[in-house]
């Protein structure tokens, strides 16, 4: 299994919603809204590194998602 | 119970071992080495605001630890 951390910047608006959809992604084990330069985080544990771009892709193809930063475990 | 992430850099080739020494905490539930813009990454859990922030502290004396930067978890009520 590969640990993965996504930071996310979100339009403020659509937070909320966006957090509940990252919440229901497979493989997603902890997010939650940060304090800092980062409006979200999460911590997921995935497959292979194929699944992390797959992943990577579907989290910031969600409305409202500003820009991500993808750190896959080395 | 309050989460917060923290983004580390290392000195060159130090990863490994603050990786190791990370995982002596209790509070760090997680802890990796990633590709990127970060050496490694923790996941953290902690009583309360302080006790995250005592660990924070030390962390960031761990040799080879040249940077640490907290996203601490927003609580809203009802959370």
């Amino acid at each position: 299994m590969l640990n993965v951390c996504v930071l996310l910047k979100v339009v403020p608006t659509k937070q909320e919603a966006i957090l509940e959809k990252i919440k229901r992604i497979k493989g997603v084990r902890k997010a939650f809204y940060a304090y800092g330069r980062w409006d979200i985080v999460a911590f997921l544990e995935l497959q292979d590194y194929k699944s992390i771009r797959v992943i990577s892709g579907e989290i910031n193809s969600i409305d409202g998602v500003r820009s991500t930063e993808t750190l896959p475990e080395a | 119970m309050i989460s917060a992430c923290v983004l580390i850099r290392t000195e060159r080739g130090k990863f490994a071992e603050v990786t190791e020494r990370l995982k002596q905490f209790k509070e760090v539930k997680n802890v990796f080495a990633v590709l990127g813009r970060y050496d490694v990454v923790a996941d953290l859990e902690a009583a309360d605001f302080e006790a995250l922030g005592n660990v924070v502290l030390r962390m960031g004396r761990i040799a080879g630890v040249v940077f640490t930067e907290t996203l601490v978890e927003v609580q809203a009520k009802g959370d």
